[in-house]
């Protein structure tokens, strides 16, 4: 099982009162599984996949990515497991705005020590980035930043790929484009796919669709 | 993973190269103007030693004539026969070189590179420091010696003698273990005296008081630049937060995360400071020669005008760059450490400032602002100037940005045009951010002002007090009594008004005094301006009533008009009147002359202040007629020249002090509003919907920048005159010994 | 004044010597050197011969109080020429040394003195026979009567001293060979004074009387090539003055130490 979620929950303090976002949010994905999160704006995916990416901790419940269980890890096992077992695709990109593409693409297998060259320069060309390597982050446009957020997830070869929105920027074309890189990856390695998105047919894809709703899964 | 993690880190620099130059500059003017000082300091303090240890002065009583500065050879010869252990000194000028003539068998001290070797001296060398070498070159043998004391060459005295063409002697050094019978030194050498050796003033006590001087201006500019450091930590924080999130979500450890960017930090301090202590190297040489004419001017004391690199002063500039640097630093790690990894990202709640830290501040500020007049009232001494100094502008520091704050309020709350209210409210909403910055500007400028204060009051006391002492327009001076009779005599008879002035060192109220004869005339009586006097304080001098005493003695031995002096065991005269005596280190008692030629009949005046209407013709008369050599005469203009001179090189070194501190402030506001203008843009956003134009909303900014610049001068107005009063009646009084009038907004 | 600055002081003259002569050798100097079969010339050689290098007057006292108590007093000068002969004023090449000492049986006390030839501080003179250094003074008309005193910090003397004997000239008439390299000095000696005077001690004066003798001698010798050695020598001198007593071995262990002594 890479990711496994048992009873989180969540909840943000809003100026005085608790405002719970999560309230007991349970499933399983085994490796080479896809699975889409579904939800309307706010009802806490993006909370849900940070928990799941070890970059927040959960209230209550617990969380097992690759059979670890995250609220028994220091922050250097955390920081480990992040750039060894997983990727995520932040909604806002969260690009290094002071690296070229090149570089912001390579940051994390070369954390990891997992650096391919080969393996980047397929998916640059797949996902339409030759062009754009020497570019800094700030000269490209929303979806070609997209795409490197996209680009650099894949090129770390990660256990378990957390897609927040990633075709939200793109065009239908390129979004199939993205999609077909991110399933190949799932087929080729065996990674564990979890992807936030309002897109029904990308949501078809998967193998699995789940509904988050006022805290729970529906 | 290091390789990859300070590559991003050290990316930012890359594409924001200003910031980088920011970071730089501010710990290199920091450390620049503290080094500097430091190093002006530490060469100054060298020289004393050397020259302390050079002479021997300070450290044995010693044997000096009672009138003039010459003692023939016998005298000393004669002394050793009968069993006074004294050693001989020659002590003399020569090409603007002090030149020391001893007897090394007979001297207490030997040299001080003695140990180096016995090669070292030898009849026909002198040693001298490299400066001073080149300017005697021509006249000895000279081997250069870097432990003597600046602007003195050292020989034996024989050779030195010669070069003097002398065969006399200057003063005897009293050795100590004198034997256990000795005839008395009145039977042996009558025209001789002691001077205990407690009475040579000590140079380094007398230039303490400029050296601190100095250090605290060092010190603000060190703190105006540690403001400027931690602004450009900050921004740099700032402007890095959503990277350091990444870089951390993309799997960096916070552990190495920290490490790295310290290092990152410190390595880039290190690097600046160094460029800091380049800096300060060129700004102490640049300097030092104008603090060496000030030392010189003012007491004597004798300073190298070349720079050494000692690991005093460097090292503690970079120890104390390298301390700032990671108290800023450490404050803005904590807050990484502090939040939670994706909040860090988000941009820092210091733009919301809290009323309750405001007020916190008020009232620490208005503590320290209102202990000063008690201090004021209380304390004594040289450092209770600088702690009072130290509360009001820490005080008034303190002070500003709640002050600032409350009055943004006010004005706010009675501003109806929406545009203007979102411009107050926005304004004190930067308060925060740029107090740091405010303060900086709020010290450099209150010291720009204090300091030019007490300049200009200086100024317009000292060309005043001139005028006054130097009222005659020629001044003889003459070796014996013959001369003096003669002078006296030749310029009576053609009825010219003549001061003659007798003077000889004594100990009055336990101090070393000048005790000064004068003939009481005219040129007294129009001419002197008493700080405090009795009624006919003049007629009561000339009857031999009364003395006139220079205000360092006032002070000193606090005596003051009415108190009575002992002039000599059996004389005691109240004090009529005291006078300002700016840039003297001694005392001087006044008396007629009558009463001095009663109390020392043996002594003639040597010195003489003459009134003519033209000068030059009757220097050459008297030149002519008595064979007194013309450098003996001099043009009182020519004084008044020398001494303005002295004067404004004074302050040649404050006021270059000044202008650097001001420009480092300057560089902090700089530095301060860009931070600001880079974080604020996504707040301008809303601003823009509101329908202004980005034209419209520079202008608001430039007003704003302009606006605060504003107030902070009108409070730093108060605060610098505030300053200039302690400078000139504490400071100046504790350092100098004597008091300025202030002159307000001087021109 | 400590052994250490008396090194360093005496150890300077040398070294213009040294720095002077250096490449002429030590027998070009320009000294003079004893010769054998000396006919002195007196009262004249009672005085200092400044063509010579090294000369001293040495004068050793064994004394008694009135109540038998046995003391010593010495009293030395020594001269040194950087150059042979004299100059005017300071450049004259000559430097004194003295030094005065007295032992009771349980206190020793010494004190030195130092001066420059040429300005009238220190020197000996043969008629009448004056040798004085500051206020120390041995003098009288002739050699046969004479007094003496010196002065220190916490002691003093006035001697006065009676011949009753004639002079006694060592080795070969007055020629005195040092070592086998033919090193050699003029050298005479009074022994037979009687000397009687006033000690004075931090305990108070001292009425003494005893026996006295006086040495004169003079050479050019250099000691070895290098010349810091004779200032080493003189510094051991007065060490030794301070640690021991007198008696009349170590009279001459001095005499012939300061000769003999291989200091290379
Ligand atoms: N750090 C935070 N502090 C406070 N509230 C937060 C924080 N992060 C998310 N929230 C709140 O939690 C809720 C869920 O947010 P999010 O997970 O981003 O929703 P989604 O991604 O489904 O649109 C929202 O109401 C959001 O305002
Ligand atoms: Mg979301």
């Amino acid at each position: 099982m890479v990711l496994r979620l048992e009873g989180v929950k969540k909840s943000f303090r809003n100026s005085e009162e608790l405002v719970p976002v999560l309230q007991g949010v349970s499933f399983d994905l085994e490796a080479g599984h896809t699975l889409a999160l579904r939800g309307e704006s706010g009802s806490g995916k993006s909370t849900l996949l940070h928990i799941a990416g070890a970059l927040e901790a959960a209230d209550a419940g617990r969380v097992w990515v690759s059979g670890k269980e995250l609220s028994q890890l220091n922050d250097g096992a955390r920081a480990q497991l992040r750039r060894a077992d997983i990727a995520l695709i932040f909604q806002q990109f969260n690009l290094i705005p002071s690296l070229t593409v090149a570089a912001n693409i390579a940051f994390q297998s070369a954390l990891s020590g997992t650096l391919d060259s080969a393996h980047i320069k397929h998916i640059v060309s797949a996902l339409g980035l030759q062009e754009q390597m020497q570019k800094y982050p700030e000269d490209l446009s929303g979806g070609q930043q997209q795409r490197v957020a996209i680009a650099r997830a894949i090129a770390a070869k990660p256990k378990l790929l957390l897609a927040d929105e990633p075709t939200g920027n793109l065009d239908e074309v390129t979004a199939e484009n993205v999609l077909d890189q991110m399933l190949k990856l799932v087929a080729q390695t065996g990674t564990a796919l979890m992807i936030v998105t309002h897109s029904t047919n990308i949501a078809d894809r998967m193998n699995r669709q789940l509904h988050l709703c006022n805290g729970f899964l529906v | 993973m290091m390789a990859w993690c300070l590559r991003a880190l050290l990316s930012h620099w890359w594409r924001n190269p200003v910031q980088l130059f920011a970071y730089l500059a501010g710990l290199a003017l920091a450390t620049a103007l503290w080094s500097g000082v430091q190093a002006i300091n530490s060469e100054a303090r060298a020289s004393y030693d050397a020259a302390a240890k050079t002479l021997g002065e300070g450290q044995y009583d010693l044997l000096i004539p009672k009138q003039g500065n010459r003692i023939p050879q016998d005298v000393y010869v004669l002394l050793r026969k009968s069993g006074w252990l004294v050693s001989p000194v020659i002590d003399a000028r020569i090409n603007d070189v002090r030149l020391l003539g001893i007897d090394l068998v007979t001297s207490a001290t030997g040299l001080p590179n003695l140990a180096k070797g016995p090669s070292a001296i030898t009849y026909d060398t002198l040693l001298a420091n490299e400066e001073t070498a080149l300017k005697i070159s021509m006249l000895a043998n000279v081997t250069v010696d870097t432990s003597i004391a600046p602007g003195i060459a050292i020989g034996d005295i024989g050779l030195v003698q010669r070069m003097l063409k002398r065969d006399d002697l200057t003063r005897l050094i009293l050795l100590p273990n004198q034997p256990i019978t000795q005839p008395s030194l009145g039977m042996v050498a009558p025209n001789l005296r002691v001077q205990s050796a407690h009475a040579v003033t000590n140079v380094t006590e007398l230039t303490g008081s400029f050296h601190l001087n100095l250090t605290a201006f060092g010190l603000l500019s060190f703190v105006v630049g540690l403001f400027i450091v931690n602004s450009t930590i900050g921004l740099a924080f700032e402007q890095r937060r959503g990277m350091i999130r990444t870089i951390r979500s993309l799997g960096v450890p916070m552990r190495t995360l920290i490490t790295l960017i310290t290092v990152e930090m410190m390595t880039l301090a290190v690097i600046g400071a160094g460029f800091g202590i380049i800096l300060g190297y060129f700004i102490a040489a640049f300097l030092l020669p104008d603090v060496a004419a000030t030392l010189r001017g003012l007491y004597g004391a004798q300073i190298s005008g070349t720079l050494e690199l000692r690991a005093s002063w460097w090292v503690s500039g970079m120890v104390l760059a390298l301390i700032g640097t990671a108290v800023a630093l450490s404050s803005r790690i904590w807050q990484i450490v502090q939040m939670p990894l994706l909040a860090s990202a988000k941009p820092r709640a210091w733009v919301v400032a809290t009323g309750s830290r405001f007020r916190l501040q008020l009232i620490i500020a208005i503590t320290l602002l209102f202990s000063t007049v008690p201090l004021a009232m209380t304390l004594e001494g040289l450092l209770a100037g600088f702690i009072l100094l130290g509360c009001l502008l820490i005080g008034a520091a303190l002070a500003l940005p709640p002050l600032l704050g409350g009055l943004l309020t006010l004005v706010q709350k009675y501003t109806v045009a929406p545009v203007w209210e979102w411009f107050w409210a926005d304004t004190r909403q930067q308060l925060p951010g740029l107090s740091l910055a405010l303060i900086a500007l709020l010290l450099a400028v209150s010291a720009n002002i204090g300091v030019s204060t007490m300049v200009s009051s200086f100024r317009q006391t000292f060309i005043a007090f001139l005028d006054q002492r130097l009222a005659p327009e020629l001044f003889v001076e003459v070796e014996t009594a013959n001369q003096s009779a003669a002078l006296e005599m030749f310029l009576m008879n053609r009825q010219i008004e003549v001061l003659p002035l007798l003077t000889t060192q004594v100990v009055i109220a336990d101090l070393p005094v000048d005790l000064y004869g004068i003939r009481v005339g005219q040129t007294y009586r129009n001419n002197w301006i008493f700080l405090d006097n009795t009624l006919n304080a003049w007629d009561a001098i000339e009857r031999g009533k009364a003395v006139v005493v220079n205000e360092q003695f006032a002070r000193r031995a606090d005596l003051w008009v009415g108190s009575l002096v002992q002039v000599s065991r059996d004389l005691m005269l109240p004090i009529a009147g005291v006078v300002g005596d700016y840039g003297n280190p001694q005392g001087q008692v006044i008396i007629t002359e009558r009463i001095f030629k009663d109390l020392y009949p043996n002594l003639y005046a040597s010195n003489f202040g003459v009134r003519t209407k033209d000068a030059s013709q009757l220097r050459s008369q008297i030149v002519n007629t008595l064979g007194i050599k013309n450098n003996a005469i001099i043009n009182q203009v020519g004084i008044k020249a020398l001494s303005l001179e002295v004067f404004e090189r004074t302050f040649v070194v404050t006021s270059a002090l000044n202008v650097l501190t001001l420009g480092v402030a300057s560089f902090a506001i700089l530095m301060s509003l860009l931070t600001l203008a880079d974080l604020r843009v996504p707040q301008l956003a809303p601003v823009w919907a509101l329908g202004l134009t980005r034209r419209r909303l520079a202008w608001l900014e430039l007003l704003r920048a302009v606006l605060l610049a504003g107030i902070v001068f009108v409070c730093a107005i108060p605060m610098g005159l505030a300053l200039a009063w302690i400078l000139l009646t504490i400071i100046n009084v504790e350092a100098f010994g004597w008091q300025l009038p202030m002159y307000l907004f001087p021109l | 004044m400590n052994v250490k600055i008396l090194f360093f002081i005496i150890i300077w003259p040398f070294s213009v010597v040294a720095q002077g002569f250096s490449d002429l050798g030590s027998r070009a100097d320009g000294f003079a050197n004893p010769e054998l079969n000396p006919t002195f010339n007196f009262p004249t050689d009672h005085g200092a011969h400044p063509e010579y290098r090294i000369e001293w007057w040495y004068l050793t006292a064994n004394l008694n109080g009135s109540d038998g108590t046995s003391y010593g007093l010495q009293w030395t000068l020594f001269r040194t020429g950087l150059r042979p002969g004299e100059g005017p004023g300071w450049q004259s090449p000559q430097v004194w040394f003295a030094h005065a000492a007295v032992t009771t049986p349980g206190q020793h006390f010494a004190t030195e003195r130092f001066a420059r030839g040429g300005i009238g501080q220190a020197g000996v003179e043969a008629t009448p026979f004056r040798a004085w250094i500051d206020e120390w003074v041995l003098e009288g008309e002739d050699f046969q009567k004479m007094t003496l005193t010196a002065n220190g910090p916490n002691f003093g003397y006035d001697m006065s001293l009676q011949a009753n004997g004639p002079l006694v000239f060592h080795g070969d008439n007055g020629y005195s060979v040092k070592s086998e390299q033919g090193q050699a000095s003029y050298y005479y000696s009074q022994p037979f004074f009687k000397i009687d005077g006033t000690l004075k001690l931090p305990t108070g004066n001292i009425e003494v009387e005893g026996n006295a003798w006086l040495d004169h001698e003079w050479s050019s010798q250099p000691l070895s090539d290098d010349q810091s050695g004779l200032g080493l020598v003189l510094v051991i001198v007065c060490g030794w003055c301070k640690v021991d007593g007198f008696s009349t071995t170590p009279k001459r262990w001095i005499t012939l130490q300061l000769f003999d002594l291989d200091l290379t």
